[in-house]
Parts: structure tokens; sequence; C-alpha cells
């Protein structure tokens, strides 16, 4: 899907920091060999097939399919706010951005970064963008801030697990999950962090369970060899 | 049991099940034979689509972790931290120079009269291919390529070095032997990683914590095991088949052997003579069999179900001892003792004897319990060991199974106990007649191994505990897991009383220490049952569940970690770490023991120490 130019002027004024293009760039599709992974010890299947491909509309108001255009080849981190949320939901943000930036500063591999709203019936597009760009994270070019249909959105959470056992509760998004689900798509290994974790143990991790490469490119982060 | 008889059986129970309406109970625990509705299984995944006959296979037993010769030699410049052979170095312990001064815990070997020499050792993770369930080829991760991994022999005061490879191409890992009293470095600390293809050596120095210049005898463990623990990953290796036993004796417990109350530990001949493999590696003795339990779940093409999404807990529906599905055990009318192990990552079982008979349970995890309890069923929770005497010497011919009760349909906490349900784990096919030129044990009447009780009054700290769930993800006081964080600054030589508290009604977590073996006080302010009230590697902390322990820190400084070890939510961070320091020598600082940027910033919001902030305030303002 296309954006017109007068919807991004729009949106630019709204946030004043566009500065990036709206698709997510080709860059951001990782094209490093298929690894031989602890998922590919397990099962031939990748895990992000069972998660549903359905329609998503981001903040830009792009339509996307969550799996074959966002996840499917992709390394990626993906969080869960609405845009209500006086709770979790702004140190989600905020930790994602600035793991984002620490990725960005060490040159890490391409990643991309997708926020879901746990609140489809209330959160539109719009509402998105505005979250995005009070913390500061409307800009940046591989995350996309996206609004599934309600029934998708369960779907999407009932196959990540972030489901919470109690119904009544589960219902209630003020204690919905803060877990950041990482991965990578292409070697098929997946992990979780809490959001509250700090963010350069977030991207840390990230780079770590879905590395592209060898050693050397993730043992330096903090942790020493001995 | 042949494939008709399988299916009568299968159809007698199918009815039942319908008649009774408890399949969603049996749903958990049932045997590939005994297949129920797949939407049974909605919580913990798809059935496995693989039927089998249970009980034609024998249970395998293990073999030893043969000695090998280390070039580079351990502790050399040539396998010092950062060399490429081996990369990450061994634990600074092993330095003659180090103040834990090796040379002063090495005993001496009774057959020679001699210091024990260092043992070394090669394991190396690797990708295998194994038969869980027979036909079925299955991929999976094995310490030298077997599943479960060789079984380490250990002896007390025998110094030994692991040379651990990780040639997993694709993962991080870092080894725990779990239950013993190792360094730091050694001791598999989840972010002590051996790298894809590199080596690391683990210093063991096999020792207990001296009392009065003496190796405390109380403290000795005898059952340990070692698997994967590396940060992330641990539940995705320990399901994948990394994980074995290791086996230490004493002079005690050898005595106990030697006394006939124990049987032998290793393969010898009538005259006493041990009887080697041809690698050079002791085997497992006749009638002392060590039994890890697992529960499995397989996809259409043999790979094992997993789910990197589930943290609650993997749940399987085939049940492996040993690797191998529901095997059977040809026995003697006689003893035996078994090493019980649950090595699964989320179940807990309820194990008896289809008969009705009783057990001798005689150690709790790694340690050998004071005295014999006879018991009617056994409580195995993940990671948890019970070593255990069933006589079959009434039963000459006949044939008994050993039974889990437990109904567990998700990782969260067991549904509770049906005896009415069982799942047969093992079937015992017991023979006429008994091998006479090894002499029957007798379960020992007296002490078995002293125990010594920490009291009350010796503790000088308490630190409270809380494990909770906050926006589907796990807390300890509030907080998340930071490796580089330390959470509780324990003084070496400390004795600490340790609160836990697990305020959820909808969670179980078994709670394990690791370094020292601790003693539960009480659960929910009564006495915890006869065969936890001595030593533990590990605490199983049920929903609404309140658990007062007390621990002494000992001989090793450093930092280790403590966690539940339902390895789903240890990987999801429910840990925390703690720094054990030598105070006298350090200061009041503690100051890092690794490098500045580990515990560089001491954190006052958990764990902290009663006495210890009042007299350091400056610590923790």
């Amino acid at each position: 899907m296309s954006n017109t130019n007068n919807t991004l002027t729009r949106r630019e004024l709204l946030t004043g920091r566009w500065s990036e293009p709206v698709k997510p760039a080709d860059s951001g599709r990782f094209v490093g060999p298929a690894s031989s992974t602890p998922g590919g010890v397990s099962t031939s299947e990748r895990a992000s097939r069972r998660l549903p491909d359905c329609v998503v509309r981001n903040h830009r108001e792009d339509t996307f399919r969550l799996v074959s255009d966002l996840i499917s080849d992709q390394r990626v981190i993906l969080g869960f706010i609405y845009t209500r949320c006086k709770g979790i939901c702004p140190t989600t943000t905020l930790h994602m951005r600035e793991a984002y930036r620490v990725l960005t500063a060490r040159q890490a591999a391409p990643f991309r970064m997708i926020t879901i709203s746990v609140d489809p019936e209330r959160d539109s597009p719009d509402d998105m963008l505005r979250h995005a760009a009070v913390n500061e994270a409307a800009g940046f070019p591989n995350w996309q801030f996206v609004v599934a249909s309600p029934e998708d959105t369960l779907a999407i959470r009932r196959g990540l697990r972030l489901v919470d056992p109690d119904p009544v509760r589960d219902r209630n998004v003020s204690t919905h999950s803060g877990v950041l689900v990482l991965g990578n798509d292409r070697s098929n290994r997946w992990g979780g962090i809490p959001s509250g974790a700090a963010p350069v143990h977030i991207a840390n991790t990230f780079e770590r369970i879905a590395r592209v490469g060898t050693l050397q490119e993730f043992a330096g982060f903090g942790q020493q060899p001995s | 049991m042949n494939k008709k008889k399988s299916t009568t059986h299968q159809l007698t129970r199918r009815t039942f099940i319908r008649q009774t309406g408890i399949a969603a109970a049996l749903a958990a625990g049932v045997s590939s034979y005994l297949r129920l509705a797949p939407q049974a299984f909605a919580n913990a995944g798809p059935a496995t689509p693989f039927s089998f006959t249970p009980f034609t296979r024998p249970l395998p037993i293990p073999g030893r972790l043969a000695p090998a010769t280390l070039n580079p030699a351990p502790g050399s410049i040539d396998a010092a931290v950062g060399s490429p052979a081996v990369y990450h170095g061994i634990a600074p312990e092993y330095n003659p120079a180090h103040a834990f001064n090796k040379a002063s815990w090495v005993l001496t070997d009774p057959s020679t009269g001699k210091p024990f020499a260092e043992k070394r050792h090669i394991l190396e993770y690797k990708r295998t291919q194994a038969e869980l369930i027979p036909g079925v080829k299955t991929n999976l991760y094995g310490f030298n390529g077997t599943v479960p991994g060789p079984t380490i022999r250990a002896r007390l005061g025998e110094p030994m070095v692991v040379r651990v490879k990780n040639s997993l191409a694709d993962t991080e890992t870092s080894l725990h032997l779990h239950g013993g009293h190792s360094p730091s470095h050694a001791d598999g600390h989840p972010c002590f990683y051996v790298f894809p293809n590199q080596q690391r050596d683990y210093f063991y120095p096999h020792v207990a914590p001296k009392v009065n210049g003496k190796m405390d005898v109380a403290e000795v463990p005898s059952t340990m095991w070692y698997h994967d623990h590396g940060n992330d990953v641990t539940a995705f290796n320990v399901a994948h088949g990394l994980a074995g036993f290791c086996l230490l004796t004493d002079q005690l417990e050898e005595n106990l052997i030697k006394n006939r109350y124990l049987p032998d530990v290793d393969l010898r001949d009538a005259a006493g003579n041990l009887l080697l493999a041809a690698d050079g590696s002791t085997q497992q003795g006749r009638y002392d069999i060590p039994m890890a339990f697992t529960d499995q779940r397989f996809n259409a093409d043999g790979s094992l179900w997993w789910d990197p999404f589930d943290h609650d807990g993997r749940i399987g529906d085939v049940f492996t001892v040993n690797g191998c599905a529901q095997p059977f055990l040809n026995v003697e009318p006689r003893k035996y003792r078994f090493r019980m192990l649950c090595a699964s990552l989320a179940r807990v079982y309820q194990l008896r004897l289809s008969n009705g008979q009783t057990m001798q349970q005689i150690g709790n995890d790694s340690w050998l319990l004071p005295k014999a309890i006879e018991t009617s069923s056994l409580y195995l929770n993940p990671a948890r060991r019970a070593d255990v005497i069933i006589d079959f010497s009434k039963l000459a011919g006949q044939t008994i199974y050993l039974e889990n009760i437990m109904t567990q349909t998700n990782g969260r906490k067991p549904d509770g106990v049906d005896p009415k349900a069982p799942i047969k784990m093992v079937k015992f096919v017991v023979g006429k007649t008994k091998n006479t030129a090894f002499p029957d044990f007798n379960v020992p009447t007296g002490v078995i191994r002293p125990h010594v009780n920490i009291t009350a009054a010796e503790a000088t700290v308490t630190r409270y505990f809380d494990f909770n769930r906050s926006n589907g993800a796990w807390q300890i006081n509030g907080e998340f897991y930071n490796a580089y964080r330390c959470d509780a600054h324990i003084r070496k030589g400390a004795v600490e009383k340790w609160v836990l508290r697990n305020g959820s009604g909808g969670w179980w977590h078994p709670i394990h220490i690791h370094v020292e073996a601790h003693q539960v006080v009480s659960i929910n302010g009564k006495a915890p049952p006869d065969f936890l009230k001595y030593k533990s590697d590990h605490t199983m902390l049920e929903d609404n569940t309140t658990v007062e322990l007390l621990m002494k820190f000992r001989t090793f400084d450093g930092p280790f970690v403590f966690h539940c070890h339902n390895n789903n939510h240890e990987d999801m961070r429910m840990m925390k770490q703690m720094e054990i320091c030598n105070i006298e020598t350090s200061g009041a600082t503690c100051p890092p023991t690794l490098n500045g940027q580990w515990f560089s910033v001491p954190q006052a919001t958990c764990g902290v120490p009663t006495d210890y902030v009042k007299s350091h305030p400056g610590l923790f303002s």
C-alpha cells in the first residue's frame, strides 16, 4: 500500500518527526545465509507460521500482512501496547526505542520492530501515531505501530502465547503482557524478554538470539568471555 | 505386550474414560497408546501423532564418561582465557596461587595412600539422533552424542577437569553441575557461556564445605546431575537431551557399599574388581540404576514439538526414561537402588508401584538422608532427585510397574493426584532367580549419612524473596533478572535465613539455589514432609506458599544464581543473582570478582540482609 504525500505531510506536521521512508526499507530484509539453529533441530516448520497472516494497519495507515510482509525472513522485536495505557506501555515503547538506537549505533544487522495494539477496538492508526510520536518513536523507518482486527489481535496473542489463563484478567487490557518477543524468522529461533529490562540488555539478548553470523559479533556486548 | 492386546486395552480405557468423565484429568499423562481427543491437549500443544506398543524396549543405562587426555593441559598458557584452544579458560581457583589453594582440598586415595590425581574428561555438546519412540528418529542434542549424557563418576576430594566443547554451531551453552559445590566459573552461571565452537575447562574440585578444617561428611553429595544452563536456551537445550547424571562417593558411602548397606555404584565382578568398558571408563553397577524421567511431545516428522513462544512450561504426552519411551527393566528378585531424576521442564510426578508396595527413600536431591523413609509414593518435581530402594525379592516371576498418578495439563502447575488414572512409566519384569555371586544388601536401619541442623539462631541475615507475575512476565521482588546486578551480597561463612513467598494461586515454581544445600525449616508455617527436612538444592514453591529455609555460604566466592527450575520460567528470567564475598579480606564493599561491569552498582532494593544494611548504611543509601 502506498500513501499520498498529502497524508504524509499532515502526519509530518502532527509529529514533526518525519524524515524516513514510509515503507519498511529493503535494508530491513535479512539476506544472510540460512543457518542451522536450535529451531532447526526441533522442527522444519517455522514458528511464525503458527501466527495468523492477518491484515494489520500501521500508524501511517499502510496495510500489511503480519507474517508475510513484516515477519517472514526478518529479525524482529515485537512489543504490545494500548494507547490509553498508563502502566507498562510507555516503558515498553521507550525501551524499544532505546534498544533500536543501541542496535543502530552498533550497526547491527537489519532488524524490524513491530508494536501491536492490544486494544484494537479503541486504538486507531492515528492513536498509534500519537503514541509513537509522544514517545519519540514515530520516525524510525523499520518500526511499525500496527492495529489488527479484534479477532486477529486475539489470534496473534494466542499464537505468541501472550494470553492470561484467567479469561477475566485476559479481557482487562491493563494487565496485558509486557513481554517483548524477539527472534529471527530465518533461523527460526525466538525468545522473550520483559519489556521492563534495560534497553541495552534487550539489545544484547536480541543480538544473541536473533544473531546473524558468528561469535565475535555478539561476544563483546558486556559479557566477558571468562 | 503384543499389538492386539494393546488395542483391546485402548478400547477398554477409552470406554472407561467416557463413562467416568475424567478425560481432562487423564489427558496430561496419557501414554500414546491411550490417545485421547486432541482438544484435551489444547493448552499444551497438539497430540503426538505416533502410536507405539510400550514396554518393548529395555531401559537404557547411560554409559560412563571416559577418561581423556587434554591437550593443551588445563591451566597452561595455551589453554588460558582467550586462547584459540580453550577460549574461555578455567576457573581462577585452579591456579595454585589462588586463595582457594586447591592442593589443600585433595584427599588421599585409600587404594594408593597418595593424594588423588586429577581426573580429566571431555564433554562435547553435539547434535545426535535417537529413537525415543521405537521406529521414530528424533533429532536431539546430546553430551558426547548420547541422551541422557554419559554418567560422570566422581569421588570426594578427587579434582576433576572437564573440557567442555560446544559443537552446536548455533547456540551458546553453559554447563551446570546441579547439586554440586563448585567454583563460580565452573558452576554454569547462565551468562558464563561456552560459545559455539569454543571450549571451557570446568574445574570441579569435588569438595564439601569444611568444618574445623575437615570436609563436612554431612554435606557430601551422592546423586548430582548436570545439564545446560545457558541464558534463554536452557529449556530448549534440556528438553532436547542435554542432561546427565553425576554420581559421587566418599569414604562413608564406600563403607556403606562395603558393608552391604548399598549396592556397588560401579560394575564389579564377584571378587570386587572393577570391570572397565573398552574406553577405560567405569560402568554402572548391576543393582544401582539411574532413571531420568522426561515428558516429550513430537511433530509428525519425528522432531520434538517446541513452541518458542511458550513460557508457561512445556508439557509432553510421551513419557521417557533414560531417553526411551516406556521401557521395561528385567530385575532379579532382590533389592535395587534407583536414582530417580525429574528432568522434565515443568511436569510434576507422583510415582508409586502398581502393586501398592512401599519403597525406601534414602536420598533427596543430591544427598543421602540420615535415615531411610518408607513411602508408598514419591514426589518428583522438576530437578528433584529421589534416591530409592525397591525390594523385588518377594515378586519372583511377577511383573509390576512404576506409575505416575499426578495429572498435569499445562506447565503452570499440576491438576492434582488421581490414583485412578495411573500412567505406567517403567515395567519391572522380575526374574525367578537371583545371581547368588552377588550378595544382597540390607537397607540401612541406622544413620545413613549424618545430618547437622542449621539452627535459626545461627542466621545473621534474613532475606525475603517474593515470586510473582507482572504483565505476563516473571519478577522476583518486583524486579526482572539483570545479569549485571547483584541482588544479594552474601558474606562468605554467613548463615542466612531466606523466606521465599509465592502469592499467586495459579503457578508453581521449583526454586533452585546454586552452590550450597539449603535446609527447609517450614512450609506455610508447618514442618516440611520428612524427605524435605534435611538437605535440598531446590524447593518447590507451590501456589500461595511461603517457605522458610536456612543456608550457609562457604568455600567459594563469586556470583551464583538462584531461579525457578521450570526451565521456561527460568529462560523468562525468573532468576536472581547473589555474590558471595570474603568480607574479611575484601572489606565492606565486596568488590566485583569478575570485571568492572559486573555488580558495579549494588542494589539495595532486593534481598538486602537486615544487619548488613545496619552495619553498612553508606553502602545501601
